[in-house]
């Protein structure tokens, strides 16, 4: 393992403190209480790590996912998805599954269909953290993707290239790594994985069952060869250890981070849950290069803020703000998933944010118990109240020149009179400190 | 002078045998006035109870026992109020409401500056003991013990001006009130609707803001509410809850009268058919409606109406929607909700399993079959080819013929795919002919649940509007998706999974003991009545 990877081992001089605790629930969940953080700083880092990931390794089905999809309408599908990401204990499963939902980017926009975007949803549930070959198989014959990118028309004699093409491009070499020739021949390979009802089916008189070349290979390769030969493939490796940096790490990840992980990942046999899992207890992870490096999505705003502040929201109503701010599951903008980072703040989504924290810390969203006065000790003098507040909502660092703001706000306030705990609060949530991630 | 009288009654019945003492003269002039004469003349809605205990007897009657069905938590939740109830009140409540009003008791409201202005007439059984609980519970109201009365008022002026009335002992105009509507109510309200309007600057133009479809339902009730002087509400406890109410001013002589075809004239309905759990019938013509848009819409709303018109006469192409379809039949159509069928075993059902909705009319004109069997196509078509750009599977429409009935039935074919059936999968949408009649029904099942009251001869008769509630199948259907809907209130309200389980499990425990909730509306040649009745299970 190179050094980046080694595990982070806390010092006096940087320690496993709160800052860290956040940072990590932050980036492998959807943030934390201040009691939960607090609790993983006690546990140590080697704890904390472990307490993110999933308690089975082959998890139940996502629980009430058959009375989301008896609904017939996206809205309730993607209702409990959020609702799935407020109430889990080990959070790096949903995580991973936002990550697959972006990167394997499928839009209900098309397909009309809620019932295939939550079972391709309950697939990345269940193998997000399973190898990639396992979760590449799994999409190539999810009924939503294979009508997603056409595949569904994809018969001998008459090859639809988009799901194979997009399977190189996007979903495992990525562009450069592949000729065009391996493009026409995969989809050769995909032809007859085909959906009837709802579910996929091999259709072998629409199969092509020739010979094919791909990577310089010659045979009659099927579908699932074609999925094996990618996955295995050294530019996959680096492909999803790019993948998993510009998620988990940094929106730049250095040449030198994307080759030593995707060390890790080959030597892990492409198994992502132990890949993700030495990412995140890494030194790399925990450096000060990667801290509060990105930028917050929407849902990890919307979400993050709920969490941090322990309210009880209704999962239509975040669902609805985040859709507000740009990100509306189920629906990516294109095949490439929704932009990223700095993509996501400009002055109209910005004022949405302000707008969604004031009504949530003013209980228009939702119930904030306890009350936004007890949390940052209404009683209590100015830099009290402050110090508070940076603690709840930002593990207590801030910039001076925001705590200076922070401290202004909070003396007018008090001199106004009594509560004005949802007013500092939601100055803290207006922080450039806290649109980051 | 303070007035003094022996009015004891104990129970509503001598409450009635008094008035009618009262009437022939052989009491003082004090005790023959009911209570709501004495309050001021600037009330403008009054409250009399003139037998408060028989009242709370009546109230205890019909709220218990408790449904045995309750959750535990709520039931222990009830318990803890009813028990803390004595200690919070310092008295047993009946003992209360005996000691402070046996005798009765009208509160009147008045407009205020920014708050109303309550008045509260008492008459204790024990004035002692009234005064003493008043000393020690009512700090936040100005009170005084007046001869037999108890005298209550939010402030301290209006305390003293309602002494002065009950002093003058002359009869307010509360006393004489124009309407004799449900005299042995054991609550009855007496509202100035004119004085109200005047006081407050508006409700002169009620139902003219309201939007098209409001205005088809509600315009005329609205209306005659804007031009009428008195109301008078009643809350009748003998068998069963009946809340009554009625103005003095018919909605057949407002703008939207013309909407009811039978007005004040008595109707039948075919009777709601066993697994109900709404029925309803309202006097409403759309034809009336369509061929009247510029006499009851907005032009805003004829637009909105013309739009839709133009794509109706579209979807047949050959005939008029108006003329020929709604034309030839005889309105109101009435609307059925039924319970879905049992389960078959091993047939797998949606989670979420919808009501059979059904809605059925005389028939009155020669081409309403041709037209409506050919509209239904048409319409088929259009669904199908939607569902198709959603790769969904299409309704196979055919001919049907079950006993009298014939017509038109579709369903989907068997479901094959991932997980429970989605919600269509229950439905068989059916169009049936017979016996002068046609039943449009999300289900085959309801259709010829409703179609079985038509050929049995079974009706019931009504006049204006009607709404039924029946409880127990409300309660089995929602016990059906019980699941499903859990998960909406979690999703839509963010309530927990525990939450969201009580929350339907009182309202499923409270639809089972609803026998029957009616809500009519009557309309009379001067008048309109309002009823809404709740019978509990026996």
């Amino acid at each position: 393992m190179t050094d980046l990877l080694q595990p982070f081992v806390p010092t006096a001089a940087d320690p496993f403190d709160l800052r860290k605790a956040g940072h990590l629930l932050r980036r492998a969940g959807w943030s934390g209480s201040l009691r939960q953080r607090r609790e993983l700083v006690s546990a140590g880092v080697a704890a904390a790590v472990e307490s993110v990931m999933p308690a089975a390794a082959v998890p139940p089905g996502p629980e009430l996912l058959q009375e989301a999809i008896a609904f017939g309408d996206i809205e309730h599908v993607r209702s409990h998805r959020v609702h799935a990401c407020l109430q889990s204990n080990h959070p790096l499963r949903e995580r991973m599954s936002s990550l697959w939902h972006d990167h394997f980017a499928t839009s209900n926009k098309k397909l009309l269909d809620p019932r295939s975007m939550a079972l391709q949803q309950a697939m990345f549930d269940r193998l997000g953290l399973d190898t990639f070959d396992a979760l590449l198989l799994a999409v190539s014959r999810d009924p939503a993707m294979l009508r997603w990118l056409d595949n569904d028309t994809n018969r001998k004699g008459h090859p639809n290239e988009n799901f194979a093409r997009e399977l190189f491009e996007l979903f495992a070499l990525g562009r450069g790594c592949y000729s065009e020739r391996d493009v026409v021949e995969a989809a050769r390979a995909f032809t007859g994985w085909h959906v009837i009802d709802g579910q996929f089916h091999f259709l072998a008189a629409y199969h092509d069952a020739g010979d094919k070349e791909l990577f310089g290979q010659r045979a009659a390769f099927g579908g699932e060869q074609v999925v094996s030969m990618t996955a295995a493939r050294p530019e996959s490796a680096r492909w999803i250890a790019e993948r998993l940096l510009r998620f988990f790490v940094h929106p730049q990840p250095s040449a030198e981070e994307v080759e030593a992980l995707a060390r890790c990942y080959t030597q892990q046999q492409r198994h992502l849950g132990r890949t993700v899992q030495t990412l995140l207890a890494s030194r790399l992870f925990f450096s000060a290069r990667v801290y509060r490096s990105k930028v917050k999505s929407p849902a990890e705003f919307v979400l993050g803020l709920v969490r941090l502040l322990g309210a009880r929201a209704a999962p239509a109503e975040l669902a609805r703000a985040m859709g507000a701010m740009g990100e509306s599951w189920l629906e990516p903008p294109t095949v490439e998933g929704w932009p990223r980072d700095m993509a996501w703040l400009n002055p109209a989504t910005w004022l949405l944010r302000a707008n969604f924290a004031a009504d949530l810390l003013e209980g228009r969203r939702g119930k904030l118990r306890p009350a936004a006065d007890d949390l940052v000790a209404a009683a209590g003098k100015p830099s009290e109240r402050v110090a508070a507040a940076v603690d709840l909502l930002l593990d207590g660092d801030v910039t001076a020149a925001s705590r200076a703001r922070l401290l202004a706000f909070a003396a007018r306030r008090a001199a106004a009179g009594p509560g004005g705990g949802a007013a500092l609060l939601h100055a803290t949530a207006c922080t450039p400190e806290f649109q980051l991630l | 002078m303070r007035m003094r009288s022996t009015f004891r009654p104990e129970v509503a019945g001598r409450t009635r045998a008094f008035a009618l003492f009262a009437a022939s003269g052989l009491l003082p002039l004090s005790a023959q006035q009911p209570l709501r004469a004495l309050l001021p003349e600037a009330c403008l809605a009054v409250v009399e109870v003139p037998a408060p205990v028989a009242l709370y007897d009546d109230l205890l009657a019909a709220f218990t026992p408790v449904p045995a069905g309750l959750p535990d938590e709520v039931r222990a939740t009830l318990s803890v109020y009813l028990l803390a109830l004595p200690w919070l009140l310092g008295e047993a409540p009946r003992r209360l409401v005996d000691t402070l009003a046996r005798g009765g008791a009208a509160i009147g409201v008045a407009p205020g500056d920014g708050k109303p202005r309550v008045f509260l007439i008492l008459r204790p059984g024990d004035a002692a003991a009234a005064a003493r609980w008043f000393g020690g519970h009512a700090r936040s109201v100005s009170w005084q013990a007046h001869g037999e009365y108890v005298l209550v008022a939010t402030r301290e002026a209006d305390s003293r001006s309602l002494a002065a009335c009950v002093e003058n002992a002359t009869a307010g105009r509360f006393a004489k009130w124009p309407s004799h509507f449900c005299e042995d109510a054991a609550v009855r309200v007496f509202v100035d609707l004119e004085g109200l309007r005047s006081a407050f600057g508006r409700g002169q133009h009620l139902g003219e803001n309201l939007d098209g479809g409001g205005r088809f339902l509600f315009g005329a009730l609205a209306a005659a509410l804007a031009r009428a002087r008195h109301a008078t509400l009643a809350l009748c406890t003998q068998d069963g809850l009946r809340f009554c109410a009625e103005i003095d001013h018919s909605t057949a002589d407002t703008p939207f009268g013309a909407l009811a075809q039978h007005g004040t004239r008595v109707r039948t309905m075919p009777s709601p058919p066993p697994g109900t759990l709404l029925a309803m019938s309202v006097d409403r013509s759309l034809h009336a409606l369509f061929t009247g848009l510029d006499r009851f819409l907005t032009p805003e709303q004829k637009l909105g109406a013309q739009a839709f018109l133009s794509i109706a006469d579209q979807v047949d192409g050959r005939s008029s929607f108006v003329d020929d379809l709604i034309g030839g039949l005889a309105e109101p159509i009435h609307g059925y909700v039924i319970e879905p069928p049992p389960a078959i075993p091993g047939d797998a059902q949606p989670r979420l399993l919808l009501p059979g909705f059904a809605f059925v009319a005389a028939i009155q004109g020669k081409d309403v079959e041709t037209v409506l069997r050919r509209t239904a196509q048409v319409f088929t078509l259009i669904v199908n080819a939607e569902r198709g750009q959603r790769n969904q599977r299409p309704f196979h429409i055919h001919s049907c013929a079950e006993g009298e009935w014939h017509g038109l039935s579709g369903e989907l074919s068997e479901w094959r795919g991932p997980g429970a059936p989605p919600i269509e999968q229950a439905l068989s949408p059916t169009l049936l002919f017979g016996q002068g009649h046609v039943c449009l029904a999300s289900t085959r099942e309801a259709a010829l649940a409703v179609l079985g009251e038509v050929a049995a001869g079974r009706t019931q008769t009504l006049t204006g509007d009607r709404i039924e509630l029946y409880g127990p199948a409300l309660a089995r259907t929602l016990a059906r998706s019980r699941e499903v809907l859990e998960l909406a209130r979690m999703l839509d309200e963010g309530e927990s999974r525990s939450e969201s389980h009580r929350f339907w499990s009182v309202l499923q425990v409270l639809a089972a003991e609803i026998a029957c909730l009616r809500l009519a509306l009557v309309p009379g040649d001067d008048r309109t009545a309002l009823e809404l009745s709740l019978r509990r299970q026996p």
